[in-house]
């Protein structure tokens, strides 16, 4: 049992850094992600393929999060001028082209199958200490993302950022050139997600184009949603709440018996309600954000 | 021919439920995502009549009916509310939905791809072309009520009063229009087009509960191209989509290479249409067939 909790609180912590990386650009910029996943793919791919090319895993790691950070500065550029709504249905095209690509270049990316392997980021450690280290890694991993989320919302960079959000054009005429905010929010939030997707690889030790459908990214907005848009706590609160979720739907499936074909539709149908609540009965979710007090020698 | 054929046929596949979405987009401003699911819906509902021993266009013509009452239920009871917080959380409200519905039909469905029970038919010849009866009639029967839809937009007072309130709705509602009932009306339609579409998918080639999710990007790949929200805009979008799809896949590129044959594999097809997508945003924002301004 205390296995299995181990496991749920690994996956939860990891993909808490993706929706850590996703709060950033949703809840402090403004930013409407819809393909984030994509972003956590990139990192968990670099690790798998840096295993695959004979490079320790642990190598892709830094190279996941450099390529993620250019993808991210790249969309924020081609982007700059998208207004929300066109902005989310690019990057929801942008995912899926990335998804094609991975499914259609096997013989870097072992296409459709994907890849798996021995990819632990401690070769030399044996079951459990290996497990443990991963939990602690992956926890230190959600406390640095989360830090360094919570460093850049709360200083001038957030401050401009959620300008932009909410008065893009008074952000201008303060003289603030918010292209280059947006490039730089999505390079930073582009590479803690990518941090978060190369630790959730490492761990469950393969990855495939399966694991980067758009219900990915939807999970992720759940959890920033029920957590409470803006509040770096509450992004991390909600995917632990998610996670254990499922793992409850897990278990109602095995109470009631249902086979598992039934599962994965209960899953979905269990997150896609808890969202469409939350939306209509609290939409600032479990930790809204907080008003802040502005100094005035700030 | 082939080519022309081929193009014609993925367009008539996303025209109907585009077109409904573009028209819903002009009215409500906020993109529907549960749109694509209304295909799957349409398409499930008219199986499961045509199981009753409906014939084939009653069962279609329930089908939409009932999935456009289920358009207009939704958007009243879950994306009005939600519009009035702001459209991206609409947006996101009708992902959920979409979310909901497609786990709904899945758990009732089941996975397997499913089609009408129709005999299978030798191909005609056309000028060099091979194309099915099914076809001809699939394309026939979109052409009709695209063009019906078309004429209704444009030579009836509920088409003037859609348009109006999608241009100037202060001014629409001061003119005595209620704008309730025009997004009403157009919801319905718009839900009963995508489940005719989902309908015609299904008659034509075989549909599962996913079909929502395969749609959602070509589909709004070809209202964007075409402008979200401008209904001619939608027709021209689908050709563009569905000519770049099919000649992306059947273009020898060996002349780039210097080798003979070079073609894009056919799975990246829908890459393609993605990337017109992308690069449509990119360089017009709002669209190629776009006017911010029409007259009424």
């Amino acid at each position: 049992m205390s296995d299995f909790i181990v496991h749920v609180l690994i996956i939860a912590a990891t993909y808490g850094i993706a929706a850590a990386s996703l709060n950033l650009q949703i809840g402090v910029a403004g930013l409407m992600n819809f393909g984030q996943i994509a972003f956590f793919g990139i990192g968990g791919y670099a690790v798998a393929m840096a295993a695959s090319a004979g490079l320790p895993p642990i190598a892709g790691i830094p190279l996941g999060v450099l390529l993620a950070a250019g993808a991210g500065a790249a969309i924020g550029r081609l982007g700059r001028n998208l207004k929300a709504e066109y902005w989310a249905i690019a990057t929801l095209g942008i995912a899926e082209i990335f998804r094609i690509v991975l499914i259609n270049e096997g013989w870097a990316t072992g296409g459709a199958g994907g890849i798996g392997g021995e990819l632990s980021l401690f070769p030399g450690l044996k079951e459990p200490a290996a497990t443990w280290a991963m939990l602690g890694v992956a926890l230190a991993g959600l406390v640095l993302a989360w830090a360094l989320a919570r460093g850049l919302t709360e200083r001038q960079f957030g401050r401009i950022l959620r300008l932009m959000r909410e008065q893009p054009d008074l952000a201008v005429s303060f003289g603030h050139d918010i292209v280059r905010y947006k490039v730089k929010a999505m390079a930073v939030a582009a590479a803690i997600a990518a941090f978060g997707g190369a630790l959730a690889t490492s761990y469950i030790a393969y990855i495939s184009p399966g694991d980067l459908v758009s219900f990915g990214t939807f999970m992720l907005w759940t959890m920033v949603i029920i957590g409470g848009v803006g509040n770096n706590r509450g992004a991390v609160l909600g995917a632990f709440v998610v996670q254990f979720i499922f793992v409850g739907a897990l278990f109602l499936k095995d109470g009631l018996g249902l086979p598992s074909e039934l599962a994965g539709a209960l899953r979905m149908l269990i997150v896609g309600v808890l969202l469409l609540a939350f939306l209509m009965i609290r939409p600032e979710g479990l930790l809204p954000e907080r008003l802040r007090k502005i100094d005035a020698e700030d | 021919m082939q080519f022309v054929i081929d193009a014609l046929l993925r367009a008539g596949d996303l025209m109907l439920v585009t077109l409904g979405l573009s028209t819903v987009y002009a009215l409500v401003r906020f993109p529907n995502l549960a749109q694509t699911e209304y295909a799957t819906v349409g398409a499930f509902l008219g199986l499961l009549f045509a199981g009753f021993g409906l014939p084939l266009w009653a069962a279609a013509l329930a089908a939409s009916v009932i999935t456009g009452g289920f358009a207009v239920a939704l958007h009243r009871l879950a994306f009005a509310p939600l519009l009035k917080v702001s459209p991206v959380i609409a947006m996101i409200g009708s992902l959920a939905a979409a979310i909901i519905v497609r786990s709904l039909i899945q758990a009732i469905a089941g996975t397997r791809s499913t089609r009408f029970d129709l005999p299978i038919e030798t191909p005609m010849m056309v000028l060099g072309a091979a194309i099915t009866m099914t076809q001809v009639v699939i394309l026939s029967v979109t052409a009709v009520f695209v063009l019906g839809f078309l004429i209704v937009l444009y030579k009836t007072g509920l088409g003037r009063a859609m348009r109006a309130v999608a241009t100037q709705p202060e001014l629409a509602r001061a003119c005595g229009i209620d704008s309730n009932r025009v997004v009403d009306a157009i919801g319905f339609l718009g839900g009963a087009f995508a489940a005719l579409g989902g309908v015609l998918l299904a008659v034509g080639s075989q549909v599962h509960f996913n079909l929502g999710q395969d749609l959602l990007l070509p589909v709004f790949a070809a209202a964007i191209v075409g402008g979200l929200g401008s209904p001619v805009g939608a027709v021209f979008g689908c050709l563009a989509l569905a000519v770049v799809e099919t000649l992306v896949t059947n273009l020898n590129f060996g002349f780039l290479t210097g080798d003979d044959f070079l073609y894009v594999p056919l799975a990246y097809g829908p890459a393609a249409g993605f990337c017109l997508l992308v690069l449509t945003l990119i360089v017009r924002p709002n669209g190629l067939f776009f006017r911010e301004s029409a007259r009424v």
